[in-house]
């Protein structure tokens, strides 16, 4: 530190003494060009990744199933396929972690134009970018935060520059923006962007950006967003031009008192039957929803970020919420949090019949649980597990006969790691031994821990006549199905892509209610709706523009528009 | 301010009057929750008392907490030192040797913690822990955390409270 700080003081007297003017850098990129929604009259589907080649034409990938278009800069489609890895695929993470212990995820990765001298590597656990130069010490920068310099879950990032001197440009996703940073020293430069707070709203504006790319002459950027099934380009400032306002857009209260919304909701949710409990996947908060009423009302709130705790992260609290069940019976909230690979248990003290209030005591933490060393304390040599026992990505937690299970989903087999205070179990479902309640959960859990495109999230409801219906929302396909349990001829969808009652976009987590209505989580128009079994919205909640008649000519806005 | 004072200070009156021996300084050194109105005359505004000790119960397999203000004063703005014992549901005292012990403090309702990081140090005979710093930057109601681990199971006793 001392010896850097040195260098700096060095190295700045030498410039003066030379008659150098040292000046900082000034952010390059921001003006908004155009956004893409469709190219050759197909619409983006989840476009998370881009690149752009000597030639300027931009490379889009998909989310889900590994489509990719080539793309002018003006949006014609130049070419499109299928099959092919996205650039991030073949980064090794475990290789990276050898030098830098505390790179706990990997978000993106950028490299200078020699390839090998120089990368960058975004970590969204950690909110960080870790820069590694060629034989020499790592450099970290970013930090969890809002205010400039800060990073909140990092993703993509992209290099502009040459060997020893240039930019590197971050997708900060959670804080809606990208930043721009000296790619050597870390110092920060600028940042661009700004959030989108009503679904939709472009022009410059963004919403959980994925990943940028620039071109190499550095003439534009590309900025995916996923959610919103666009990409945007931006163009660099022209010299003496001010860089456009981001107003007043990077603190949520001054959002809010905007007159926006900046709700989030994680994908998975759990309801009982007068509680609802969601997430907020900004600030990793647990909401307790009471839904007596017309609409629900939060209770409580706990858990909080850990990113500032990190090296001393502390039980209660979360880097990455994988999912949350809800125990009915005992009042209990279960949290699976992928960051830290824990499984917390929250008793929620409250009197259940009283009054609706506000607590921020309510839920007590009772337990929380590092699942690997759970897992490798079992005995598991009777199972041909084929899952990677130190992640929990992509488990579920089931609650079923007062027990918390670990379902972990597969193409063949879902497998549940079941216990209780004393007791620890593990089935297989799909053999000779499996007790018969594992097998119901696999009817009834099947896929819940690996969704795909058109598959989402399942649960169960009651109707008012015993019968037992399954709903499942199709996130890819932006409704919702019920059916009678295993009976698929039965099976009817549920809503369509928009942004009115009883429509989505990328509907996620469902929750069974005892009224014989569902909540799904409507995840980019950022609300949670209450649907009965026809698909009539009961009661909303999130976003206050979900109905806004300003927004109705946006429904339809999956055009091109510069 | 000046009505904490005000308050202080008549009760202080108060007290010397009703012959309440915890009239003195001292007397907040004593734990907030044996100055109940059952314990005595000695009526002190819940808010001007700092804690000074305090039990509470982890909720999985029921591990007695306890803490004891040993040095400073638990008032917003003041740094102060206290010690953490256990015992399991049957009484056995936990040490170091069994179990491992945290400690962190929080302000549900402000969304925050603590600006500082105390320290953690295990007692010399190792039958306790004393945390040192302990700083609260805000007057209100905290929550205390006491985090106690066991192999792969960590649990937690919460204390609400009162920070004057």
């Amino acid at each position: 530190m001392l010896r850097t700080v040195t260098l700096l003081v060095v190295g700045l007297l030498s410039a003066m003494a030379n008659g150098e003017d040292v000046e900082k850098p000034t952010q390059m990129f921001g003006v908004h060009e155009r956004t893409i929604f469709e190219v050759g009259g197909e619409k983006l589907v989840a476009p998370a990744y881009v690149s752009v080649d000597m030639a300027g034409t931009i490379r889009v990938w998909s989310m889900f199933n590994g489509d990719w278009w080539n793309v002018s800069r003006t949006g014609e489609l130049k070419d499109s396929g299928s099959g092919l890895r996205s650039p991030i695929e073949s980064v090794d993470l475990r290789q990276l972690q050898a030098q830098a212990p505390d790179l706990r995820s990997f978000g993106g990765f950028a490299s200078d134009h020699a390839k090998v001298l120089s990368r960058w590597v975004s970590d969204p656990d950690s909110h960080a970018v870790h820069y590694f130069p060629w034989g020499r010490e790592r450099v970290r920068f970013g930090g969890m935060g809002s205010f400039p310099g800060a990073l909140h879950t990092p993703r993509g990032l992209d290099y502009l520059g040459d060997a020893s001197h240039g930019r590197v440009f971050v997708a900060d996703s959670r804080n809606h923006r990208i930043c721009e940073f000296d790619a050597f020293t870390g110092e920060f430069i600028g940042m661009w962007g700004g959030h989108a707070i009503r679904p939709l709203e472009h022009h410059g504006k963004l919403e959980t950006p994925y990943d940028i790319a620039i071109a190499p002459d550095g003439s534009f950027a590309v900025v995916c967003e996923p959610w919103e099934d666009r990409i945007q380009i931006f163009r660099p400032l022209a010299d003496g031009e001010e860089p456009p306002s981001m107003g007043a857009v990077t603190q949520r209260g001054q959002e809010l008192a905007a007159g926006g919304s900046t709700t989030h909701f994680g994908p998975r949710i759990d309801a009982g039957r007068d509680t609802l409990i969601v997430w907020d996947p900004d600030t990793q908060r647990v909401s307790v929803m009471d839904t007596r009423g017309e609409a629900p009302v939060a209770v409580t709130r706990f858990g909080g970020h850990a990113a500032k705790d990190l090296g001393d992260i502390k039980a209660g609290r979360f880097l990455r919420i994988v999912d949350v069940a809800y125990d009915d019976e005992r009042d209990e909230v279960w949290v699976l949090d992928g960051g830290t690979n824990r499984l917390s248990r929250w008793r929620l003290e409250r009197d259940r019949d009283g009054e609706k209030k506000f607590d921020p005591f309510m839920a007590k933490l009772v337990e929380s649980m590092d699942v690997p060393g759970l897992l490798r304390s079992l005995d598991l040599s009777m199972f041909d597990l084929d899952w990677d026992l130190e992640s929990v990505e992509g488990r579920a937690i089931v609650i079923d006969g007062g027990e918390a299970s670990l379902a972990v989903g597969g193409t063949e087999r879902v497998y549940t790691l079941t216990w209780g205070i004393e007791t620890r179990k593990v089935y297989r479902h799909g053999g000779a031994n499996v007790p018969p309640e594992a097998a119901y959960d696999f009817d009834r859990f099947g896929g819940v821990g690996a969704p795909s495109m058109s598959d989402g999230y399942v649960a169960l409801l009651r109707t008012p006549s015993a019968e037992i219906i399954s709903v499942r929302t199709r996130f890819g396909l932006h409704h919702v199905s019920r059916q009678k349990l295993k009976d698929e001829a039965s099976s009817v969808d549920i809503g369509k892509m928009g942004m009115g009652a009883g429509e989505f976009r990328y509907p996620m987590g469902v929750a069974a209610t005892d009224r014989g209505t569902f909540y799904v989580v409507d995840f980019a128009n950022h609300r949670i709706q209450e649907l009965d079994l026809e698909g009539n919205m009961v009661s909303v909640f999130g976003n206050r523009f979900f109905v806004a008649p300003a927004l109705d000519d946006r429904r339809e806005a999956n055009r091109n528009e510069d | 301010m000046g009505i904490r004072t005000i308050h202080l200070g008549l009760c202080a009156l108060l007290a010397v009057v009703s012959g309440c021996d915890r009239a003195d300084p001292e007397a907040r050194l004593v734990s907030a929750s044996s100055l109940s109105l059952a314990d005595g005359m000695c009526e002190i505004p819940e808010v001007a008392v700092a804690a000074t000790s305090g039990s509470a119960t982890t909720l999985a397999t029921n591990i007695s907490v306890t803490y004891e203000v040993i040095a400073g004063e638990a008032r917003s703005g003041v740094v102060f030192d206290a010690r953490f014992a256990l015992r399991d549901a049957e009484g056995n005292v936990l040490g170091a040797e069994d179990v491992s012990f945290d400690f962190d403090a929080a302000m549900p309702q402000h969304d925050h913690g603590m600006n500082s990081k105390p320290v953690i140090e295990v007692s010399a005979d190792g039958g306790s822990w004393l945390v040192r710093d302990v700083l609260l930057h805000m007057p209100g109601t905290w929550a205390w955390y006491a985090d106690v681990t066991r192999g792969v199971r960590t649990e937690r006793a919460t204390f609400v409270v009162d920070v004057p």
